[in-house]
């Protein structure tokens, strides 16, 4: 009877393992601890042009584009297994813009990035395209957060489950210089030789930055004389403050002695130079102011020559004067 | 009995493994470069790699089977700058993994082992409204609107399979009717609608004729298939053959009975549009024409608005056909939208001496920093008029008063030159004439002299010398053709001389006398 039941157990035992072996070998039925030895989920690696990135963009320029390229494979328990036999079939990768700062707008291309499935890395090309409409504080920091989303691979089971994975690309914006100037009175006068023109000049700032303005006075003809402040510091109209200086033009005209008719062009150079770095300068603007200086130009020691004339003039007249009176005063006595 | 289990165990674990492993090796095409490097697995990996291959096979729980790869669309180019008003183009479609060419329609539609099974596969496009704009304002064209294709069942000559996976796309941005309303940058994305029409039919008979391994068109279909890079094409496999004549098909009918009769997206392109700024001003100038007079500077007001869609700054260029008027040009400046100000053209005439009304005109380019060439034009009228004379106006003043002056002393003189001319003659004729008249008596006995002038004086006082001046004629007579002055005039006269004479004798009386009492 024992001998009888050993053999029974050894058959439940055999016809157990047996089972168990088959199930184990024919995937047909679902076994999710079985199942997530070969899932597997992709793995990215994203590069992109640090260089182009470096470089500020500035408000309302042309679209930057920055090449990225995305490496990506599987990974898992076992992704060997699942890359041997699937590799042939391709994962497709969604790439999109998750996240952009404000003011900012950017796409990037193709939408759909495609992988055939390996465990080791394969590339893949996209572009970036951004731009910035909106005025901002000039080197402050933007962010462009990218996302690439998988489709899932599986009909059943999942052999490579979606997943997202996010990037950030990070850029600075760059320096807009933008100067604008008035005249508060005029920017031509006709002065005589001695006298001295005043210019006022208004310049305000509508950069995105602190600006230092250098001014410049160049082309002055020769006898002429023309003085301005070398350099003032701007704050910006842009963000809702006031900035504006004035400054003042002097320009003397030749003063040697004889008759003037001169004409002059003074013109006056404006280079905006941002604050924070100076490296980011603006193109020159140029501003011109005519001149003119007529009249008569004394030495400046003609009053001796005038005292000297007088003299000169009134003497005879004292002399003659003194005779007369002598001649009185001799007919006098003599009558 | 144990060591017959323990064998029958092992067997049964080991050798299917060795087998199917076996198996799954040769039915690898994958690309990967690991794949022919030998492996070193254990048991249980052998173990679940031939798990996993068995798992592999169609209808098993890790079978995966992508019928046609997909096709990337995107934008050419990836992003573009739009100007106000101006048609701007790019495409939409699909390129090879080079990006040297256009991917053919029918890749798309499933190429040639699948796409049979539609009458009709029509793309076409359709924009989605951006969130940040109304659709008012763009206008967005597609050319062609669509692009289709006919397939049939019996062989590859389709209708439109082999037109390039693109579409021409003109996009054009009108401004708001609200010009407070600006257009910013936008990215704007294209909706690819897909559309099929489905042939229950022709999946209800199987396999494509041409798919066919006895069909002679079979090579064909297979080299189709290779240049549109479907490495393995479908039905080049006799299990795939076998498999869709008898259960896929019937699988592939029940799958499209509730296929979607309306277009479907695709997919979906970006394209980041950036609106480039609307650079136009206005330039208001002195409609008239403005005076200036030779030498003189003036500075001439023009009044210029923004009417573009951002902050613009804008600078000045300015023309003068007269190479002897110097104009300035008015500095940079900047305004907000719909903003005006106020630019000053420095002008200094010409140094002629005389312009009557000579009109200059002055050109004026405006134009924006950031699109220079995108010039306004506007134009002043320069009237110049006057005199212009070296030197200042007192200097001037007291030069034209001495040359006046001088020019009045000479006239007199000249006159009072002339008019002496006459008299002097006369009065030498009549004196010497009078003198000669005079008797011998006369010059011998003084006194008796006085006596007669006095008697003389009584009689007729001596009237002025002016009046009779005055009395003569203005314009002198020649001597020769002198006429003789009437007869009362010339009485007068000589009795004048004679009485000259007279004072003249009692003068030198009165000196003798002088003398002698001295």
């Amino acid at each position: 009877m024992i001998k009888k039941f050993q053999k029974v157990k050894i058959i439940i035992i055999f016809l157990l393992i047996f089972c168990s072996s088959l199930y184990i070998l024919c995937p047909t039925g679902k076994s999710n601890p079985l199942d997530q030895i070969y899932e597997c989920w992709p793995s990215y690696e994203f590069e992109y042009n640090q260089t182009l990135c470096d470089k500020p963009v500035i408000p309302y320029s042309e679209p930057r584009q920055i090449p990225i390229t995305v490496k990506a494979k599987i990974s898992g328990p076992n992704p060997d297994i699942v890359a041997d036999k699937i590799g042939g079939v391709i994962l497709i990768v969604d790439i999109s813009i998750a996240e952009i700062s404000e003011g900012c707008h950017a796409s990037i291309n193709p939408p759909t990035i495609l992988f055939p499935v390996s465990d080791e890395y394969v590339i893949a090309n996209a572009t970036l395209s951004f731009t910035i409409d909106q005025y901002f504080d000039a080197f402050s920091l933007k962010k462009i957060k990218i996302s690439l989303t998988n489709e899932k691979l599986g009909s059943k089971t999942t052999l490579v489950k979606s997943l997202t994975r996010n990037f950030n690309i990070s850029f600075s914006v760059g320096y807009e210089p933008r100067l604008s100037f008035s005249y508060p009175e005029n920017n031509v006068k006709s002065i005589n030789p001695g006298e001295i023109a005043i210019f006022p000049i208004d310049i305000e700032n509508w950069g995105n930055d602190v600006t230092t303005v250098n001014i410049e006075i160049i082309d002055i003809p020769n006898g002429w004389q023309a003085n301005i402040i070398k350099n003032l510091t701007l704050s910006t109209n842009l963000f809702g403050k006031e900035a504006k200086e004035n400054v003042m033009l002097n320009v003397k005209p030749p003063i040697n002695f004889g008759y003037h008719e001169d004409r002059a062009v003074i013109k006056v150079k404006i280079t905006p130079v941002s604050f924070t770095n100076k490296s980011f300068k603006g193109e020159p603007q140029y501003l011109y102011f005519i001149v003119q200086s007529e009249g008569f130009s004394t030495p400046g020691f003609e009053m001796i020559f005038a005292v000297f004339a007088f003299i000169f003039i009134l003497l005879p007249f004292c002399r003659r004067k003194n005779i007369k009176i002598q001649n009185k005063q001799f007919r006098g006595r003599n009558k | 009995m144990k060591k017959l289990v323990v064998i029958i165990l092992l067997i049964i674990l080991i050798l299917p493994s060795l087998s199917l492993n076996a198996l799954s090796k040769e039915e690898n095409n994958t690309v990967l470069s690991n794949s022919d490097e030998p492996t070193n697995d254990g048991i249980i990996k052998n173990l679940l790699r031939l798990r996993f291959n068995i798992g592999s096979f169609p209808g098993c729980r890790y079978f995966v089977q992508q019928l046609f790869p997909p096709v990337p669309i995107q934008a050419y180019p990836e992003a573009i700058s739009l100007n106000y008003y101006n048609k701007t183009y790019f495409e939409i479609g699909g390129k090879n993994e080079n990006g040297t060419e256009w991917e053919k329609l029918v890749k798309l539609a499933m190429g040639y082992s699948w796409g049979w099974m539609t009458r009709l596969t029509r793309f076409s496009f359709e924009v989605v409204p951006p969130e940040n704009s109304s659709m008012d304002v763009w206008n967005i064209e597609f050319y062609p609107p669509s692009i289709e294709m006919q397939a049939n069942r019996e062989n590859m000559e389709w209708f439109g399979a082999e037109t390039p996976l693109k579409t021409n796309v003109s996009i054009r941005l009108k401004s708001n009717i609200d010009p407070s309303i600006v257009t910013q940058d936008v990215v704007l994305k294209i909706n690819i609608m897909r559309e099929e029409v489905i042939d229950l039919l022709r999946i209800a008979k199987g396999i494509p004729e041409y798919a066919k391994k006895t069909s002679e068109q079979y090579e064909e279909y297979i080299k189709k298939e290779h240049e549109l890079g479907f490495t393995n094409p479908y039905w080049s496999k006799p299990f795939n053959v076998v498999y869709g004549s008898t259960f896929l098909r019937a699988v592939l009918l029940i799958w499209n009975l509730n296929a979607p009769k309306e277009p479907w997206v695709d997919s979906t392109v970006e394209i980041l549009i950036k609106v480039k700024k609307y650079h136009l001003a206005k330039i208001d100038s002195p409609i008239s024409p403005v005076e200036i007079e030779p030498n003189q500077v003036k500075s001439i007001p023009v009044t210029i608005t923004n009417m573009g869609s951002h902050i613009d700054t804008y600078n000045f260029r300015l023309k003068c056909d007269d190479e002897n008027i110097i104009v300035t040009p008015p500095p940079a400046l900047t305004l907000k939208p719909g903003e005006e100000g106020q630019a000053l053209v420095g002008v200094a005439a010409s140094r002629r001496f005389y312009s009557a009304d000579d009109l200059t005109p002055i050109y004026i380019e405006a134009y924006s920093v950031e699109d220079p060439e995108n010039i306004i034009n506007q134009t002043i009228a320069l009237k110049t008029s006057g005199i212009y004379t070296a030197g200042s106006t007192i200097f001037n003043s007291v030069i034209v008063v001495i040359t006046i002056v001088v020019i009045l002393f000479l006239f007199i003189y000249l006159s009072k030159k002339y008019k002496q001319k006459p008299r002097k003659i006369k009065e030498k004729k009549t004196a010497t004439s009078y003198i000669k008249s005079i008797p011998s008596g006369i010059k011998k006995s003084s006194n008796k002299i006085t006596e007669s002038f006095k008697k003389y004086k009584k009689e007729k006082p001596i009237e002025p010398q002016k009046e009779e001046i005055i009395q003569e004629p203005q314009i002198p007579i020649p001597e020769e053709k002198m006429i003789p002055p009437p007869v009362e005039t010339k009485i007068d006269a000589d009795k004048y001389m004679k009485e000259q004479a007279i004072q003249r004798a009692l003068n030198q009386q009165e000196k003798q006398r002088k003398k002698l009492k001295r």
